[in-house]
């Protein structure tokens, strides 16, 4: 009996000690870090090649300098070219384009880059199918209302066929806090120094329209909510009718993380050492005000 | 098979008495695979934001990539619980009350992870939110047994 109390008495104490050893925790700076490309690049039918940017990935918990992680055909000996033919790098505009391309409709484009980073050489390729045709909008103005007002504005266009999935972006020409709308419809009132710090939540909109598949171009229309703007300003609203690529990147870009915490890729179409986005759209702008 | 079942180790012990009842439960079992950001970049979803100047909370050009799949594992999980307890025999039928403490070490066994930016200087900081399980929990039970 006694020699069963004493080894309870050490089998108890065993697991309490084994049990309390330091509480667990993770730690993000031990997390894998991998080399990318990051290909920033748009291309629009009836215009030339331009403001493609070539950066690369940063370690977390790195310093947000955009002269370290902005690849350069200097430090890293950047070679891009679509279709073969060499872009041009400006410093100025730290982006790559060409005058030597003017991209049509319905045509296929390869995107080619090679980067040193950390003296070892990368490389990515990408392509795309730009959309068959153009489009128009039904009206660019969209007029001026009053943030009380019933109505708000509505942007129509014509659709592409074979095109299936529209992005409007609805930005604010100077949002300040000076004409935030506190007296909205959804956060009445919200504190000042909270507004100010989550400024970029009320700035940058986009509306999505997906699966919106025509054979022949049909007049559609999209309803911009007043969730979607939250100052007395004017906006910036544009049209994007982009391809598939466009369309992954936009919907999956910021969605990478399952409930359980796992992280996933973004649907990207880049092959080899690179991440991001080569895509083609048509793009039509029009504008609104809203007043008090 | 998804990593949420991905257990290498699993140990249970248990122990227990009559009467005075007295019980023990230990669980130990490895942590799951996990799939973290393994690092940062700057694109703007939205072409026509570029340029646009942006508060540093809350950038919306600021993406996370994965690292390797599955290249972090949770740290391990581990419980004690312990009961105390007295049962009376009443001829046909038996009264008894019990005691119970879940996770007597209030230990913090993480059940999943989120992730947060904060800018702090020219840095952002990328931290780790851990989700944590049941902490002590004492319970008192009576069982009528006929």
């Amino acid at each position: 009996m006694k020699m069963k109390l004493i080894l309870s008495l050490v089998l108890i104490s065993g697991l309490m000690i084994l049990n309390g050893c330091g509480d667990p925790s993770i730690d993000p700076l031990s997390f894998s870090y991998e080399p990318k490309i990051v290909v920033n690049a748009i291309i629009y039918p009836g215009e030339q090649i331009n403001d493609i940017q070539i950066t690369r990935n940063i370690p977390l918990n790195s310093a947000v300098d955009s002269n370290k992680f902005m690849l350069t055909p200097g430090v890293n000996r950047v070679v891009v070219t679509v279709n073969g033919i060499p872009l041009d790098y400006d410093p100025a505009t730290k982006s790559y384009g060409t005058d030597k391309i003017v991209v049509g409709y319905a045509s296929l484009y390869k995107l080619e880059v090679s980067a040193e980073i950390e003296g070892k050489l990368y490389s990515a390729s990408a392509q795309t199918t730009t959309p068959t045709q153009d489009f128009t909008l039904v009206n660019s103005q969209l007029g001026t209302l009053r943030y009380s007002d019933p109505v708000t504005p509505k942007v129509e266009f014509t659709t592409i066929p074979g095109v299936d999935f529209y992005l409007v972006s609805v930005l604010p020409e100077h949002p300040t806090l000076d004409n935030f709308i506190f007296e909205n419809s959804y956060n009445p009132n919200p504190d000042r120094e909270d507004v100010a710090k989550e400024l970029n939540i009320y700035v940058f909109h986009s509306i999505q329209a997906q699966n919106i598949l025509t054979s022949s171009p049909v007049n559609y229309g999209i309803e911009i909510r007043k969730f979607n703007y939250w100052f007395y300003d004017t906006y910036r609203v544009v049209v994007y009718a982009g391809d598939q690529n466009f369309r992954n990147f936009v919907i999956t870009s910021q969605n990478v993380k399952d409930a359980e915490g796992n992280f996933h890729e973004p649907l990207i179409n880049i092959k080899g050492d690179g991440i991001g986005v080569f895509a083609s759209a048509v793009k039509k702008v029009a504008s609104f005000t809203i007043t008090r | 098979m998804s990593s949420l079942f991905d257990d290498n180790h699993s140990e249970n012990l248990a122990q227990g008495e009559s009467q005075w009842i007295t019980g023990l439960n230990f669980i130990y079992a490895s942590g799951q695979p996990l799939t973290t950001p393994g690092s940062a970049y700057y694109l703007n979803t939205v072409p026509d934001w570029k340029g646009t100047p942006k508060v540093p909370d809350n950038d919306p050009s600021y993406l996370l990539y994965p690292g390797a799949i599955n290249g972090t594992r949770l740290p391990a999980y581990s419980r004690l619980d312990f009961s105390f307890g007295y049962e009376k025999n009443y001829g046909s039928w038996k009264l008894g009350v019990t005691l119970q403490i879940y996770n007597i070490g209030n230990r913090q066994n993480i059940w999943f992870v989120n992730y947060n930016q904060e800018k702090s200087g020219d840095t952002v900081v990328q931290t780790v939110k851990e989700v944590n399980m049941l902490p002590l929990l004492p319970s008192l039970g009576v069982t009528i047994t006929f």
